[in-house]
């Protein structure tokens, strides 16, 4: 050992001193146990048995400005994903998409603008339509939102018990379909029986916090 | 893909001693060490850091070879990703060139061919400009399809870049330009880089 260490010094001219010569021993010692530690890892995850991949799905975003203001891109990095939504739309956008989506999964958030639809008497017409319409753009699965509770300035004042009666029955339509996964995110946004204006920027459209909210709900199901 | 990965990793680990070793962050969600052997050959391993589970997040391996020929510095990087689960997987090359025509300008160019196994191949880009507002800060804009995470997307960069020492600080603030696409989202963006003092042979 001595004979090897002596060879050391002599090789890098560095002069003998037996505490630095320790301390030097076990420097080394820690920084090769370190780095076998970080090959034994990156080892076996290579030589880890494969299970065969997940199939990598399209995601087509589809809606209102809710949607046309998700920055999908970054919220879901991981998946190939593609926003189609347009501020102010409503059934009407949804209608001509029809067929357009075949073979491709889709997030739908849209009904807020037709507000006036989700009145006592027009209700359960208007859900019909709105269902009927939703099962058509896609063969495959729909991510179908609840509408989201708003207090926008220009609102009615029951504007709230509307959307949660729509969105009961549209819940209770769609619970033994297989191909939508409806997603229930109007009691996250209510606090004490009004919008929780924390995840609000103008009582209509969610904030990053409102938004983080969606996504999360939205990862959970895919 | 994960075989190539590991041996990359293992490669990159067991030349650390010879190499100088950098840290850095990308766009926010991307942690990586980068080494750079004889001032010239890099490799950069780079790692996810996404609020989703562990099987969605993403590596990849970088390797290129940067220079100094003329008033250009040219770097060119090949790259290989996959996510854990093997979801999907990316890979490409990028050749970049920057120049400082006049000594507060900087002009900075890349072109990045970029192949997704989910949307396939796209012609990726980067054009920009800076300014030398100090001896330590530079301020850039520029014009890319190169994606931030994914998809590609046109956006406007403008930032800083602060460079003092070893560090290396660059916020900056992305605009989606893309008509095709949703939102006009305006992103904060950090990249930081630190690299660490070089050894001496003797230590």
């Amino acid at each position: 050992m001595s004979c090897f260490l002596s060879n050391v010094r002599r090789r890098r001219n560095i002069p003998c001193t037996h505490d630095a010569m320790k301390s030097r021993i076990f420097r080394n010692f820690y920084s090769r146990l370190f780095r076998a530690v970080i090959l034994c890892v990156f080892a076996s995850y290579g030589l880890a048995s494969c299970d065969s991949p997940p199939a990598d799905p399209v995601i087509n975003f589809i809606g209102d400005s809710i949607i046309a203001r998700w920055d999908v891109n970054q919220d879901f990095p991981s998946y190939c994903v593609y926003n189609y939504g347009i501020g102010g739309s409503g059934i009407e956008l949804l209608e001509s998409y029809a067929g357009r989506f075949a073979g491709q999964d889709i997030v739908v958030i849209s009904g807020t603008n037709d507000n006036n639809f989700l009145k006592e008497g027009q209700r359960e017409e208007y859900a019909e339509k709105y269902i009927s319409t939703i099962l058509t753009l896609t063969d495959r699965r729909i991510y179908l939102f609840s509408l989201l509770p708003r207090e926008f300035e220009t609102d009615r004042k029951d504007i709230n018990k509307d959307i949660e009666a729509f969105n009961a029955i549209v819940s209770d339509t769609v619970k033994d379909m297989e191909r939508i996964v409806y997603i229930d995110v109007f009691s996250d946004f209510i606090k004490n029986g009004k919008i929780n204006d924390a995840y609000f920027c103008d009582g209509l459209h969610p904030n990053i916090i409102g938004y983080e909210i969606l996504t999360q709900k939205l990862l959970k199901s895919l | 893909m994960r075989r190539i990965i590991s041996l990359f990793a293992i490669a990159i680990v067991a030349l650390s001693s010879f190499a100088q070793i950098s840290i850095g962050i990308r766009s926010n969600r991307f942690v990586n060490i980068s080494y750079l052997y004889k001032d010239h050959y890099f490799a950069r391993l780079e790692q996810s850091v996404f609020s989703e589970k562990p099987g969605l997040q993403y590596m990849r391996g970088y390797a290129g070879y940067e220079t100094h020929i003329s008033a250009f510095d040219l770097k060119g990087t090949a790259y290989f990703g996959s996510t854990f689960n093997r979801l999907y997987y990316s890979t490409g090359a990028s050749v970049e060139a920057r120049i400082r025509p006049i000594p507060f300008l900087i002009v900075d160019g890349r072109f990045n061919p970029h192949y997704d196994s989910g949307f396939g191949y796209t012609s990726c880009y980067y054009g920009g400009l800076g300014a030398c507002i100090t001896k330590h800060i530079d301020i850039l804009v520029g014009y890319t399809n190169i994606p931030e995470y994914r998809m590609p997307e046109k956006r406007l960069n403008m930032g800083f870049d602060f460079h003092i020492k070893n560090l290396v600080v660059r916020p900056k603030f992305s605009l989606n330009l893309s008509s095709d696409s949703g939102p006009k989202s305006l992103r904060p963006i950090i990249d930081f880089e630190y690299t660490f003092p070089k050894k001496s042979r003797h230590e």
